[in-house]
């Protein structure tokens, strides 16, 4: 149990971006390989590049790899590698046991025969032998939920019936090894919902890679991240929150401005215990549960009669954890006359669990008819800590027994 | 499922040269290991085919059926100059066609079968080369069809073939290598260009008036040599037509070469397919 079910040393990967000599180079590889001879691997011939650059890691049953990174950076590919579909260029890949690969499910499905024709089709490819699909037949037709149309051709189904057989029949093979590419996709919440807990159950007796853009079941299940950018692994981590923090950071600098032109929004930062993170540009970290000051300056090129103002912190996926709405007991937001307006606003003390936000800055007309600016993605701060939390906010509370309601046996 | 466990895969880029001569041994035991999908490849695609037509079966009749009754059209009115045949012209015909059909159809759907596989190709990793042996299902199947038609031919034309018809089908045997052989080639050539596959239809329409299918086999040299020995389809046609008539086979010597190239090709051909095997999916 203790030896890894996958070992992958040193895989590199080429591709080639002209169709043209991608063939030309194929039939020249496929002569040097019929003719005994070895293949220059090392360098790039022109319009080549790695798509895959020297990655290596081991994975052990029970374990859960994450693969993330932007669309391009090489997680499928990787996934075509280790499943046998593509040799590497470079580097060696192990793997024990049985593979169950959920790249595309429902590859190998023909349109025009019936489900129960393709259950077996499809089984059979994914190496299932008929025994197997005898006796588990009932259980893939009740886990897609198409009992009603098992003898309906597939070309008839939706696509969602198409994923969810696929998805049934994939589910039958208890691999050794599992590899999942952003299957789920297709499915509606229900049927993703069970699926996933398929998986859960699969991955306590095999190794799994999971590819995803979800950070919610990457942050779920996986053990380990490998965030990847152009084919090189830029983090290799047990700790889940800090890989996904890589690859939400790679987005990060979208800072987004939608305005009336009415109104700017200009020098924003903050400060923290005393040390103000005005102009700084590297990155802002602090410890949980500090209390955080917010200043910007509103820069007012007509009147206004009267402007709301609301803050929000938003998580690194774009999804807003607080709001902050500002009350405004001093009417400084009334009958605003050009000129430039300093703001500094305590947001107290703030109990977010460890990760990587943004602020988000919205000034509208009072009861949010217009929007006179908006700023997002503005003013990135980490908040560290031990405790990986899914839920955005943390607060550590304090249990204690009441003893006079306490019952001392329970008969 | 425990059994699999122990089994270990190892994906390297020269993998498959540093087994050098184990990789036969390999090779056959992951045909018989795969054997179930090949089989059900073949129900599949057949039943896929008919299904989708009305007329279903018949199709499979009508080509040689057609093109048998333009021939003996084209003979009686003397068109072209046909030489007298050992069985009557339309059984003559039909035989000819029926090997011939079975010949280029199994090429030409092999050739295609990694091509219109790519789907499972890019995304299932299976061994390509189960694709290959079962495109020829369907070519068997409509040559399995057309045998009760062939035999009303017989009767109608008065036609009494011999007891040795019975061992048509297994002189045919080294034919279905030759099929399968030719296939691992055309088929990694239409992966990297699908010219091939266009050129491929072409060159089998024409091959059959390179091979004895509507006329007798040519006694003259040089014709008797390039058509008789050269092209490897043309003795199964002769063979078989021989052993219907009265069970002497003309040329044995033409047959056993067939034989041996068909073998070759077939060795040559699962070699090759196998090396590329892994760089298909890239280049599909």
């Amino acid at each position: 149990m203790a030896s890894p079910l996958i070992k992958v040393e040193g895989v590199s990967k080429k591709y080639c971006k002209s169709l043209k000599r991608s063939m030309l180079y194929g039939i020249q590889d496929i002569a040097k390989n019929t003719l005994g001879k070895q293949l220059n691997t090392e360098d790039l011939r022109k319009d080549e590049f790695w798509a895959l650059d020297d990655i290596s890691f081991e994975l052990k049953r029970g374990e859960c790899l994450g693969l993330i990174g932007p669309n391009g950076s090489g997680k499928s590919t990787l996934l075509k590698v280790i499943n046998g579909i593509i040799t590497p260029d470079k580097g060696r890949i192990e793997v024990r046991g049985r593979i169950g690969a959920l790249i595309e499910v429902g590859a190998g499905f023909h349109p025009m025969l019936t489900g129960r024709e393709n259950i077996y089709i499809n089984g059979t490819i994914l190496g299932l032998q008929k025994k197997e699909i005898d006796k588990n037949f009932d259980e893939i037709v009740h886990f897609a939920e198409i009992e009603e149309f098992i003898d309906t051709p597939i070309k008839n189904y939706s696509t969602g019936m198409r994923v969810r057989l696929g998805f049934a029949i994939a589910a039958q093979m208890r691999p050794d090894v599992l590899l999942i590419d952003e299957v789920l996709a297709v499915g509606d919440m229900g049927f993703v919902i069970k699926c996933l807990n398929h998986i859960r159950r699969l991955m306590d007796h095999s190794a799994v890679i999971l590819v995803s853009h979800q950070m919610q079941s990457i942050a779920r299940f996986c053990t380990r991240i490998i965030t990847l950018k152009n084919g090189n692994s830029i983090c290799d981590t047990n700790k889940v929150s800090e890989g996904i923090d890589t690859y939400l950071g790679m987005f990060s600098n979208n800072k987004s401005f939608i305005g009336s032109g009415l109104v700017e929004i200009k020098d924003i930062y903050i400060q923290i215990d005393d040390i103000n993170y005005y102009g700084k540009t590297k990155k802002i970290i602090i410890p949980p549960y500090k209390t955080i000051y917010l200043f910007f300056s509103l820069i007012i090129t007509e009147l206004i009669e009267a402007a709301e103002i609301k803050i929000f912190i938003e998580s690194n996926d774009g999804r807003p954890i607080i709001v902050f709405p500002c009350i405004d007991e001093s009417k400084i937001l009334k009958n605003l006359k050009p000129g430039k307006y300093p703001l500094d606003i305590n947001l107290g003390q703030i109990d977010l669990s460890p990760g990587r936000y943004t602020f988000a800055i919205a000034i509208m007309t009072p009861g949010g008819h217009t929007r006179l600016a908006r700023i997002s993605g503005t003013s990135p701060f980490i908040v560290t800590g031990d405790n990986l939390e899914w839920a955005p906010l943390r607060r550590e509370v304090k249990i204690k027994i009441n003893t006079d309601n306490m019952i001392r046996e329970i008969k | 499922m425990s059994s699999s466990s122990d089994k270990i895969k190892i994906y390297e880029s020269d993998y498959l040269i540093k087994a050098g001569i184990r990789i036969w041994i390999d090779m056959v035991k992951e045909l018989i290991e795969f054997r179930g999908l090949i089989w059900r490849l073949i129900i599949r695609d057949i039943s896929a085919r008919y299904k989708q037509s009305i007329f279903g079966i018949l199709w499979a009749f009508l080509t040689p059926l057609v093109l048998m009754l333009i021939f003996v059209w084209i003979r009686n009115s003397k068109i072209i100059p046909i030489d007298e045949t050992t069985m009557p012209y339309a059984a003559f015909v039909f035989t000819g066609q029926m090997i011939w059909l079975l010949f280029s159809q199994g090429v030409i759907s092999s050739a295609n079968s990694l091509v219109s596989a790519g789907n499972m190709l890019t995304k299932i990793n299976f061994p390509r080369e189960v694709l290959i042996f079962s495109a020829i299902g369907q070519a068997i199947f409509d040559f399995i069809v057309k045998i009760p038609l062939l035999l009303i031919i017989f009767y109608a034309t008065g036609f009494f073939p011999d007891l040795s018809i019975l061992i048509v089908p297994f002189v045919l045997m080294p034919l279905l290598i030759l099929i399968i052989g030719i296939g691992f080639f055309v088929s990694l050539l239409n992966a990297v260009s699908r010219d091939i596959g266009n050129a491929l239809s072409i060159i089998m329409n024409l091959g059959m008036f390179a091979t004895p299918v509507i006329y007798p086999p040519p006694q003259s040299w040089p014709l008797s040599f390039l058509i008789n020995t050269l092209n490897p389809a043309s003795s199964f046609i002769n063979i078989s037509r021989d052993l219907m008539v009265n069970g002497v086979i003309s040329e044995p010597l033409n047959y056993l070469f067939s034989i041996g190239v068909s073998v070759v090709i077939f060795l040559m051909g699962w070699r090759l397919f196998h090396l590329t095997e892994p760089k298909i999916a890239e280049r599909i």
